[in-house]
């Protein structure tokens, strides 16, 4: 597929926009600049505000406050019928008194295009989708990938500036999810179209994004490209949901540069990850991925913890040691199976150790952690 | 499950509440049926040698023919049009913030519980030939074209069943999904164009049923024809007129002209059920469709538009209240306050004892048969049980004048003489309501599933047992609020009860509509507005003490 003819994909600006309903602030002040044809990703817990924010991008939601432009051109007074975005729901909003073809050609009608062309448009949206040959077929008997791709068709068919998507691969099994997954970055890169997606998944969101914005509690926490949210977090908060993490309380010292953290438990831990210039008092996280565990019979050294494992868990090609270290929580550890240090029992005393690179530190003052 | 694989053989506790069930559809439903069936070939004089002679001369000579005509275009034109002002009705209430919106459902829920042919001498009250309105407009020089006859008729038939395709409308408009809508106004719909082509046609089963409703309903009710029709003739009120003729009547063609009714009324049922089944699609609410903000002159647009028509359609009630504390002259109602009404009505305490009566003990019987055979429906398999399934379906589609005949025939002589006591009004009254209950038991078993009864055997409680201290509990908000509807429809029921009614039996409706055959509009309102109290005391206690809304209705 090459020109895309009505319009072209545009971008989608956001300052300050926020929106309220009643006491309850969905979207607090959020700016984003998202690029033509880029992937952007919305990522966040359950209830942060990512449907609120794409719904009022599709004109469902008008805003409290700030302003949403769309190829440069504000649309605040646009109604959602003449935005020009294609949605794609997370519960599909197939329509199931249509067949395949009455649901991609819903939009065109609106649209002028009819007869010929209409069938045409319809022919060639659905060969993208794959699913040329079911034009006939009601929703009713069709499987749900395949209704998640007529919904997604039928966005695609009025040719849309901006593709919206909340949550499309949710209701899906994790073997389909995976599979329309990759088929749905090909597609988006194929066409080039700005596409804002909605998910709470963050594996999701890494392997498809250009770009992620982490959301909690309706705020924007942190704009960048998956490298960036995952390894490089701006927050707790974002180290905490993206990825699986050991956070821990300290007080960081030390000179400049690299910070030596003490722990609550007198441990003391060296950090050159992000934030490492931070000083007093600190959170410290690592990735469970990034500790090393041994047998350890003597006292701890400098830069080790030393503790209890508490359990084992075998999930074939890693073992998971949750191990107890004097803190309030267990250390999670992962470790390949097949290593020497795959194969420790439960209650043995271990040292683990993390590379001071991989350690990231935090402001103390983000005291509500949720685990 | 326990059940699957028993033999019908076998005495169990549900093996015998299904042979019961199907006794008393065999009893009650059956039976009846079959006798009228019969009587309408048996008619004496004539030639005599041929069975389907009443119906060979009903198809042939006008007189007959013609009032079936007449009473399947009027009864069509009323389901049109109160299909076209109620699905609009419905979707404003549903979508639009009009103000005062709850007084508009209680509106139109008493409405809904208000007996029928009410409606018919209310409007002569305002708009006959010595009607209150009649009058003003006269004053200032307009006339009104004449309220009887057809006009009259449909303007009754489409006003007292808007509440039909309300409630019905309402109840399809909360399935529909809000992100269905939102899909097709993201595909460049306007909110008017998205409700034409997605939302009417996701609702479309809804609105069948209630149109459906509202044609059966039409063609059954013979009062309003009798009262407002003049001299227009329609088939259920020839019905009544030739059973209860003073002359002896004539069972033969009185019960021809029921069949000929059942078959139109059970043809329109089984053509809507295979409708609906071809045109519902399952679909799963996760959201339901949210109100819509409106601009201030379309929600003016909108507001007026419903106050107009629920103003229209309680009127009557309103005109019925209003008059009985005014003083009567015959067909005229005066502008003198009076309580005066209320102590002439001489009949009323006794019809009001009655009523009360007969509804409550009808309404024990439904709501303790309806739980069982409701039970057995969802929970049981079997040949017997699918008969049972289809026999519920029937008593929908049977007129109440038509089902009234059928037992009358059936019970009213020998062997049984039950004619003219409390047990056959008991009968007529179980076998119309039942499928009702059932269906709200039903209804609400399906949802529950069949897990916490199963649990309660496997610990070792037999199947009755389980049944009334696991499964009743469970279906209990389902059993009150089915028993409260059951006794307002069952105190507002005249079609049936007129045909077996006698003088110790006389119910409120009935009174009514003597009074108001006989000219005394000032009484026929004192005995409406107390059978209007009566019926809304139950409603009441449905809204305000159980919680419900007027979603509990259908
Ligand atoms: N119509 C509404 N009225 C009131 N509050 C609402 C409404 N819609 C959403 N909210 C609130 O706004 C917040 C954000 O909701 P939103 O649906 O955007 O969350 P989300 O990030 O999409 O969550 P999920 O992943 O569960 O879909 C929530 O606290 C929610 O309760
Ligand atoms: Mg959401």
């Amino acid at each position: 597929m090459t020109a895309r003819s009505e319009s072209t994909t545009a971008g989608v600006d956001l300052a300050d926009v926020s929106v309220r309903f009643g006491d309850v602030v969905a979207v607090d002040r959020a700016t984003l600049a998202i690029a033509g044809g880029e992937f952007f990703t919305l990522l966040g817990p359950s209830g942060c505000g990512k449907t609120t924010l794409l719904r009022a991008v599709a004109g469902f939601h008008r805003q409290s406050g700030g302003t949403i432009r769309i190829g440069g051109t504000p649309v605040d007074d646009v109604p959602a019928w003449r935005r020009d975005t294609g949605m794609v729901f997370q519960n599909y909003a197939i329509f199931p008194h249509l067949d395949v073809r009455g649901n991609v050609a819903y939009g065109l009608a609106s649209r002028g295009v009819k007869g010929a062309e209409a069938e045409a448009r319809v022919a060639e949206t659905l060969a993208m989708v794959d699913l040329d040959g079911l034009e006939e077929r009601m929703p009713a008997q069709l499987s749900g990938g395949q209704q998640q791709r007529v919904v997604i068709a039928r966005a695609l068919a009025v040719r849309p500036r901006v593709l919206l998507m909340d949550e499309p691969l949710a209701n899906l099994d994790a073997k389909l999810r995976v599979r329309l997954r990759n088929d749905l970055r090909q597609l988006q890169r194929r066409l080039g179209i700005t596409t804002v997606y909605v998910t709470h998944d963050q594996e999701e969101a890494l392997c498809l994004s250009d770009r992620i914005a982490v959301m909690s509690g309706g705020r924007i926490l942190q704009v960048g490209t998956p490298e960036d949210v995952y390894a490089r977090p701006a927050a707790l908060r974002v180290a905490e949901f993206i990825g699986e993490g050991n956070f821990l309380r300290g007080t960081a010292g030390g000179a400049d540069g690299a910070a030596e953290v003490t722990l609550r438990n007198g441990a003391r831990l060296h950090a050159a990850g992000p934030g490492e210039r931070l000083r007093g008092e600190v959170w410290l996280g690592f990735r469970p991925q990034d500790v090393a565990v041994r047998a350890a019979d003597a006292a701890s050294g400098r830069g080790e913890l030393t503790g209890t494992l508490r359990s084992r868990t075998y999930s074939g090609a890693q073992v998971r040691y949750d191990i107890d270290c004097g803190f309030e929580r267990l250390v999670a550890a992962h470790v390949p199976s097949a290593s020497a240090a795959g194969s420790l029992r439960e209650g043995a005393t271990v040292a683990l150790t993390v590379p001071p690179a991989q350690v990231m530190l935090f402001p103390g003052q983000d005291e509500d952690v949720e685990l | 499950m326990t059940a699957r694989g028993s033999t019908p053989l076998r005495i169990d506790f549900w093996n015998v509440v299904t042979l019961a069930a199907l006794a008393v559809f065999v009893l009650f439903l059956v039976y009846p049926l079959s006798r009228l069936l019969i009587s309408s070939m048996t008619g004496e004089g004539g030639g005599g040698s041929a069975v389907l002679r009443t119906y060979v001369e009903f198809f042939t000579r006008r007189y007959y023919y013609e009032t079936l005509i007449h009473s399947l275009a009027v009864s069509a034109i009323a389901t049109v049009l109160a299909t076209l002002l109620g699905a609009p009705l419905a979707y404003c209430v549903a979508r639009f913030d009009i103000p005062g919106k709850l007084l508009v459902r209680a509106v139109i829920v008493l409405t809904f519980v208000s007996p029928p042919f009410i409606g018919a001498y209310a409007w002569i009250l305002l708009i006959g030939r010595n009607g209150v309105i009649t009058g003003w407009l006269a004053a200032l020089g307009f006339e009104l074209p004449p309220v009887y006859g057809v006009n009259g008729i449909v303007l009754v038939f489409t006003l007292q069943a808007l509440p039909f395709v309300f409630l019905l409308v309402s109840a399809g408009l909360r399935t529909v999904d809000q992100s269905i809508e939102d899909a097709a106004i993201n595909l460049g719909r306007r909110p008017a164009s998205a409700a034409l082509t997605v939302l009417a046609p996701l609702i479309a089963p809804s609105l069948a049923t209630g149109a459906l409703l509202v044609f059966v309903t039409s063609l059954s009710d013979f009062g309003t024809p009798m009262i407002i029709g003049e001299n227009y003739r329609m088939l259920a009120s020839q019905i009544y007129t030739e059973f209860v003729n003073e002359h002896g009547g004539n069972p033969a063609v009185a019960s021809a002209l029921s069949l000929i009714l059942l078959v139109v009324t059970v043809g329109a049922l089984l053509w809507q059920r295979a409708w609906v089944r071809r045109h519902s699609h399952g679909q799963e609410t996760v959201r339901p469709l949210a109100p819509r903000a409106l601009s201030p002159l379309a929600r003016a647009g909108a507001t007026a538009y419903v106050y107009a028509v629920v103003l229209a359609a309680s009127l009557p009630l309103a005109t019925i209240v209003v008059s009985s504390f005014l003083k009567g002259k015959g067909p005229l109602i005066t502008s003198e306050f009076t309580l005066q009404g209320y102590a002439n009505a001489i009949r009323l305490p006794s019809a009001l004892y009655n009523t009360v009566m007969l509804s409550t003990v009808s309404t024990v019987l439904c709501v303790a048969a309806g739980a069982l055979v409701g039970y057995v429906v969802v929970r049981r398999r079997g040949r017997l049980v699918a008969m049972i399934d289809t026999f519920s379906m029937v008593p929908y589609a049977v007129a109440g004048v038509v089902m009234g005949i059928a037992i009358a025939i059936a019970y009213g002589g020998a062997p049984f003489h039950l004619g003219g006591t409390v047990a056959i009004l008991v009968i007529v009254y179980f076998i119309r309501r039942l499928p009702y209950s059932i269906r709200s038991v039903a209804g609400m078993l399906g949802q529950i599933g069949p897990q916490a009864e199963e649990a309660s055997v496997n610990l070792g409680v037999p199947p009755g047992r389980t049944f009334l201290r696991v499964t009743v509990p469970m279906v209990m908000p389902a059993l009150v609020s089915g028993a409260l509807l059951t006794f307002a429809t069952i105190a507002r029921e005249f079609n049936s009860t007129v045909i077996l009614y006698s003088g110790s039996t006389r119910t409120l409706p009935v009174e009514v509509f003597a009074q108001v055959l006989q000219g005394d509009f000032a009484t026929a309102s004192v005995v409406g507005t107390v059978l209007i109290a009566v019926s809304l005391v139950p409603i009441v206690l449905l809204f305000r003490f159980l919680q419900k809304d007027e979603s509990v209705l259908v």
